[in-house]
């Protein structure tokens, strides 16, 4: 067996590496499939809605009351109140969303009633202020509603609509055609010619009804009909082109709008785990074994000092770069599962080479300790100290030294000397690299600046990469050589 | 052969050389023994010259090969058996063998066959697969042996190599190195046992305070030093000790004496048995001897006698 083919596949079995690879894996990946399964153009309000409807009975009026989500699903708990006459009327909302309330209301034909509804938001209850419903002739029940505009829950940037049907004692709708045409039309024209989407439903007091549509659709507005078995319209949503609905918000991400989901996915957790995969897996492949002795019994073997620390230094560097390359390579599988779109190969190649130069710099950083430090104690400490100045806590050091020197946050000193700590610890490589696609920087007011004119550009950031790697090996290298 | 060329190791300026201008060699088919105190630089030497540490001055070369500026070459003609072996603890050793058998360019069946006839030498083919963290010391030194032999060098260090070993553990190093010995290779034998280093060395060289103070060749021992008489008599008594006591400093256990620091010159010494017997004592046995390598050792550094 080649001696480098052993110091790889002794690096990538070791249990360390392994768990840290899925760990960096499984975690970036999770990362990119929270970002972008919940990735919304327009975000989904946490709000419940309350739609109202009604029947009467001898000489009381049941008010019905449902409760749902921006999804159109129903919600429990919500405390609805109807107000009739100086009277209050309350009922609370089950699991199957309906809160109703019967109220005594004699003979009379023409009613009106104020309804709100109440809901707790972290154990605050919240009311939304009252609704005043005119009911003209109280022995006709509400019958069918359209509520627009409500969300598809596998697709958010999909709309449809619900249909709410109240009948007399609150039966269930009967055969009901149901079109959805382009607003511009107006309703018999839709329910005549061929429409956008049609469906004969019945039985239901809810129905949710999510249309087929394609990113082609965004820019028209719909509008929805309902007829009964004869063809009379029972109900409808405006059909003027200004009220109509659309049906999709969708519209295609760019490359910028992807590069930030990684940005704020996959490349904060690379930008916390690789740092400690790389100074513990030279810890425990180098720094160790060369103050505990193990590595003597290969350096008294016919190799040089030299090329026993390179060959430790590449097979530790291929670790970071496989937990690196399939970081990169699940999250740019889940983004396309999303948005049909992969991330560009510059952005990748970027990517993948700004976390090596992070984790490569790193290693070399401990390999250098690893022969300053004369015990197993010492290089750990070194080690985890490397790790928690120049990752953990870099973010911040610049931010407490700047504020020390009363460095204004909105002056371009601040801005010099941000960057300046960024350059200064590989940690900060990421940084740079996300404020040269992104044009922002710092961690708390973040700011917008044209990285050329802070000297971010690629040529500047990939020779930092390569002396970030390459300074810290050499003082190793040289180290090792000539130093026992 | 391994040439040690007037070699200093300077750890810190403020403490002395742990090798001070140190001249020494190992010859083909001969068995070197090294001997000093602890502290002495035997240690630091076998050291330099496997290449672990780096000499401050002088130079070590390995079969013509100088092992700091030449080291691929000079090392593959060394083994050092460490007085610690220290492994990977998570490797076994078939694992290790072949990775080192890689540094040896030893390939497939090749190497096999020789890190199995190793193993099994050193009495580790029933332990093949465990992991190296469970072996006890005495079984992690029979690796070492095993794993330091893998090249096949030339020369071979064995750095207090007998110490932690069981009876049959030091047999089999003693038979290892006369074998080895037979094959023309270059021995040096570092240990604490010096009967066990008188017994088996061509030359023994004795370093005190990081200096060669003197190398004994193997003829030379016997007559290493002063005289001593081991006298044995069957009616041993006090009278008999006086008779003795003249001759020289009687230390006594027993029916046996041995005579030091001799006041008579050494031809006058058949005249010791001559009175014993004329004053009627029997004796078993009477053997002139130069002193032990122990005795000598320390009378030459000046320790403890």
């Amino acid at each position: 067996m080649k001696p480098i083919a052993y110091e790889i596949k002794r690096t990538l079995t070791s249990k360390f590496v392994i768990i840290m690879i899925i760990a960096i894996v499984g975690l970036s990946s999770l990362l990119a499939y929270e970002s972008a399964s919940t990735f919304s153009p327009s975000p989904v309000s946490s709000t419940p809605q309350v739609n109202y409807g009604y029947y009467a009975s001898g000489t009381n009026l049941t008010m019905v009351g449902y409760a749902h989500n921006a999804y159109g699903q129903p919600v429990s708990k919500i405390s609805v109140y109807y107000e009739y006459n100086g009277t209050f009327y309350s009922a609370t909302s089950g699991s199957s969303g309906f809160a109703n309330a019967t109220i005594p209301i004699g003979t009379s034909h023409t009613v009106n009633v104020d309804t709100n509804y109440s809901y707790i938001v972290f154990r605050k209850p919240i009311s939304t202020t009252q609704t005043p419903i005119r009911i003209s002739n109280t022995r006709i029940p509400s019958g069918l509603e359209i509520i627009p505009g409500i969300v598809n829950p596998t697709n958010t940037t999909r709309f449809g609509y619900e249909l709410m049907y109240v009948g007399q004692n609150g039966t269930t709708a009967p055969s009901i055609n149901f079109y959805i045409g382009n607003a511009s039309l107006n309703a018999s024209v839709i329910v005549s010619s061929p429409s956008f989407s049609y469906q004969n439903i019945s039985g239901f007091n809810i129905r949710n009804i999510y249309p087929s549509v394609t990113y082609a659709d965004h820019n028209t507005t719909y509008a929805a009909v309902a007829t009964n078995s004869s063809g009379r319209i029972i109900a409808k949503t405006s059909t003027f082109t200004h009220d109509g609905t659309p049906l999709t918000d969708y519209a295609p991400m760019t490359q910028k709008e992807l590069q930030s989901l990684v940005f704020s996915g996959t490349s904060e957790i690379l930008g916390f785990l690789i740092p400690i995969l790389a100074v513990f897996a030279a810890y425990l492949t180098y720094g160790k074994d060369r103050t505990s002795g193990v590595l003597e019994s290969v350096l008294k073997r016919p190799v040089t000092r030299g090329s026993l620390i390179a060959s430790r230094f590449t097979s530790n560097a291929i670790s970071i770069f496989i937990a690196v390359g399939f970081s990169m390579i699940f999250s740019d599988l889940i983004i396309n599962h999303y948005f049909g779109m992969y991330l560009s190969t510059a952005f990748s190649l970027y990517f993948v080479w700004t976390y090596l130069v992070e984790g490569v710099a790193f290693l070399a950083i401990v390999y250098m300790f690893s022969h300053i430090a004369k015990s197993q104690g010492a290089v750990l400490g070194a080690a985890i100290g490397v790790f928690v100045v120049m990752d953990l806590f870099w973010s911040i050091i610049p931010i407490a030294i700047l504020s020390a020197l009363r460095v204004s946050s909105s002056s371009t000193s601040y801005v010099y000397g941000t960057i300046a700590f960024n350059y200064a610890s590989p940690s900060g490589y990421s940084s740079l690299v996300q404020t040269m696609f992104t044009d922002k920087i710092g961690l708390i007011s973040s700011q917008t600046i044209v990285p050329s004119s802070f000297g971010i550009t690629a040529p500047i950031l990939i020779i930092a990469g390569i002396l970030w790697m390459i300074i810290p090996f050499t003082i190793a290298f040289v180290l090792a050589k000539y130093r026992d | 052969m391994i040439d040690i060329e007037s070699i200093t190791k300077i750890y810190t300026p403020k403490n002395p050389p742990a090798v001070d201008s140190l001249e020494l060699s190992m010859k083909d088919g001969e068995i070197l023994g090294l001997v000093g105190l602890n502290g002495a630089g035997k240690t630091t030497t076998i050291r330099m010259t496997s290449g672990i540490i780096l000499p401050t001055s002088g130079r070590i070369m390995v079969d013509g090969y100088d092992i700091v500026l030449d080291k691929v070459k000079a090392a593959a003609n060394v083994g050092w058996i460490p007085e610690l072996p220290n492994f990977e603890p998570n490797a076994t050793p078939l694992q290790l063998m072949n990775y080192f058998a890689g540094f040896y360019n030893l390939k497939g069946k090749e190497a096999e066959e020789r890190i199995m006839s190793l193993l099994e030498q050193v009495g580790l083919k029933d332990h093949l697969h465990k992991k190296l963290r469970s072996y006890s010391q005495g079984m992690k030194k029979r690796f070492s042996i095993a794993e330091s032999i893998i090249g096949d060098p030339q020369n071979v260090m064995f750095d207090e190599t007998l110490n932690g070993l069981d009876p049959e553990g030091v047999l089999f190093v003693r038979n290892l190195m006369m074998n080895l010995k037979k094959r023309g290779k270059a021995i040096l034998l570092s240990s604490h046992i010096l009967s066990e280093i008188q017994d088996v060395a061509d030359r023994v060289a004795i370093i005190d305070h990081g200096k060669l103070i003197k190398t004994i060749k193997r003829s030379e021992m016997k007559t290493l030093g002063k005289t001593v008489v081991h006298v044995t008599v069957e009616n041993f008594n006090a009278d008999c000790k006086k008779i003795l006591a003249k001759y020289g400093d009687v230390e006594t256990s027993g029916n046996e004496s041995m005579i030091r620091d001799l006041k008579i010159p050494e031809k006058d010494i058949p005249s010791i048995p001559d009175e014993l017997v004329r004053s009627g004592y029997r004796i078993i046995r009477f053997d002139p001897v130069g002193e032990s390598l122990e005795e000598y050792f320390f009378s030459l550094i000046g320790g403890l006698k």
